[in-house]
């Protein structure tokens, strides 16, 4: 009897396992198909034998030299990590100050204002594009990195994350505070918003990401070369790389090394930010 | 509840200063970063931020003599590109004053509706909409399905009257999406086929057709543009590349 219910027990982990490894697997052939193409020969690329996976020709490393040659990477890195810093750190600043007025202060029209940054939330963000750029251009940002942080001043999303974050602090923290005599933004700074550090890292791993991913706006408000960020330049690279597979690979390869990078610095936060807020990236 | 008002930031300061003033220089130094890091990092960033930017507003170029895209291109004719060179030089437009802005990174297919599901097309529309695009070019098909969204001027309009009648046997004509403005074909764009953009640039196959945005502000200077283009007034530039190919094929 407990020795068949072992070997179910057993069965049972070795299924979810097998599942595991090929859900894992599925995750991970883009991304290797993407540096291997990256290796080969166009003529290797565009072979439509499906077992043709490694490079037979010999790896070809300098496929990202020529990419990273033709378009300044180091520039495109640069003002991709301008933008997503100043996005999350704009982002985190506003959100939560505004969660933290909304979750826990009272006053006249708050429900509206807050029914307001909801509606916010609602409608596709490209209904903003022609006015945001509108005010972008008039204010004589264009080609900038301000240009690029200003649609991310303010987030509708991180402001009801973070009041949600505050609504579920206990009252009498605030009400201690109030006694040893802090003052209101005493009480925000010094006592709540550090309680709210889980909601403050998710917002700010999925500014940042979302930061990283934003085509259309770096498209439209960034048109020359040294201004632009990785996912534009990287889209118009398509263009002018449309029939050379490896170099397209090469430079998308080259793209997701800062994302790498910040996931595996941060990993236990990417997690834990996931966890709290309950999206996906 | 105590709050800070006024009265309370100035005997604070008090305190802190008397507090600071006896200790030496260093020290006091030292204290003041200690205590007011943050303020003096938040205030000092504000501040050279503040003085950017009213820089960088009162000294931008914010107008364009004229913008023009050039989607699904197959040929370099972006800003630095050799049309735009000489396209400058032609004109004489001075860049410090406004800007002359070519696209040519854009790809979407206005034929179907998947082709125009992507963020280009939206870039696309982003810039034709705010006016930051004068004029598009096209392969005449695409420019018949683009120019039933409205989005492209209508030719025979009172503005375009004279580019109506000077180019009335190159017209292309759509029927627009909305039949409250017309049920017949509308003029929205100008056979360029046959202009330097084809012939020497190549930027298309087998056709290519000119339109101007609905919310152009340099109606003006796309006339000339059109007329540079199918005129061939190439200047210096264009004529050295000309002589050169030339030469290249003689020898």
């Amino acid at each position: 009897m407990i020795e068949s219910a072992q070997t179910k027990d057993r069965i049972r982990r070795v299924l979810k396992h097998v599942f595991l490894i090929i859900m894992a697997f599925i995750m991970i052939v883009p991304f290797a198909w993407m540096i291997l193409t990256a290796l080969k020969t166009n003529q290797e690329a565009i072979s439509v034998n499906p077992f043709y996976i490694f490079p037979h020709n010999g790896w070809h490393w300098e496929n990202f030299g020529t990419v990273w040659k033709s378009y300044n990477f180091v520039v495109l890195y640069k003002n991709t990590l301008l933008m997503i810093f100043f996005r999350v750190l704009c982002a985190v600043l506003t959100a939560t100050m505004a969660g933290y007025a909304f979750g826990r202060l009272k006053f006249r029209g708050k429900n509206i204002l807050f029914a307001l940054v909801l509606i916010q939330m609602m409608v596709p963000g490209q209904i903003f594009i022609i006015p945001q750029f509108l005010m972008v251009s008039k204010l004589g940002m264009l080609n900038t990195t301000f240009g690029l942080v200003f649609p991310g001043l303010v987030t509708a999303f991180g402001t009801y994350l973070l009041k949600i974050g505050y609504e579920g602090l206990p009252k009498e923290l605030e009400e201690a505070a109030s006694i040893d005599g802090c003052n209101v933004f005493q009480r925000f700074s010094r006592i709540l918003m550090p309680l709210t550090k889980s909601s403050m890292v998710s917002l700010g791993i999925f500014t940042a990401v979302f930061a990283f991913k934003d085509l259309m706006w770096p498209m439209i408000v960034c048109t020359n070369a040294d201004t632009t960020t990785l996912s534009a330049g990287l889209a118009k690279m398509q263009g002018q790389y449309g029939s050379d597979y490896p170099a397209m690979m090469a430079a998308a390869t080259l793209a997701v090394v800062p994302m790498v990078v910040i996931y595996v610095i941060f990993q236990k936060q990417f997690v834990e930010g996931i966890a709290t807020s309950g999206g996906k990236l | 509840m105590k709050e800070y008002g006024g009265k309370e930031l100035r005997k604070k300061g008090k305190k802190e200063l008397d507090k600071i003033s006896a200790l030496p220089m260093k020290q006091r130094l030292q204290y003041i970063w200690d205590y007011y890091w943050l303020w003096i990092i938040g205030i000092g960033f504000f501040l050279i931020f503040g003085i950017w930017f009213v820089w960088r507003s009162t000294t931008a170029i914010r107008e364009n003599w004229i913008g023009i895209v050039f989607p699904n291109a197959m040929t370099e004719v972006g800003n630095g590109s050799q049309l735009w060179e000489e396209y400058l030089e032609h004109t004489g437009y001075d860049i410090k004053e406004k800007n002359v802005l070519f696209e040519d990174k854009l790809y979407f297919d206005p034929t179907t509706a998947s082709g125009m599901n992507n963020s280009y097309y939206q870039a696309f529309v982003a810039m034709i909409e705010t006016g930051q695009a004068d004029a598009v070019t096209m392969r005449r098909e695409e420019i018949e399905a683009l120019g039933k969204s409205g989005r492209l001027i209508d030719l025979s309009s009172e503005p375009c009257r004279e580019l109506y009648v000077k180019y009335r046997d190159r017209l292309v004509y759509s029927i627009p999406y909305d039949t409250e403005y017309s049920t017949d074909p509308v003029p929205i764009g100008i056979d360029v086929s046959d202009s330097i953009l084809m012939t020497k640039y190549h930027i298309y196959e087998n056709s290519c057709v000119f339109s101007i945005g609905s919310y152009t502000r340099n109606l003006e200077a796309c006339t000339e543009f059109l007329d540079w283009i199918l005129e061939g007034k190439s200047g210096s530039v264009a004529q050295k590349i000309l002589e050169a190919e030339t030469e290249t094929e003689a020898g």
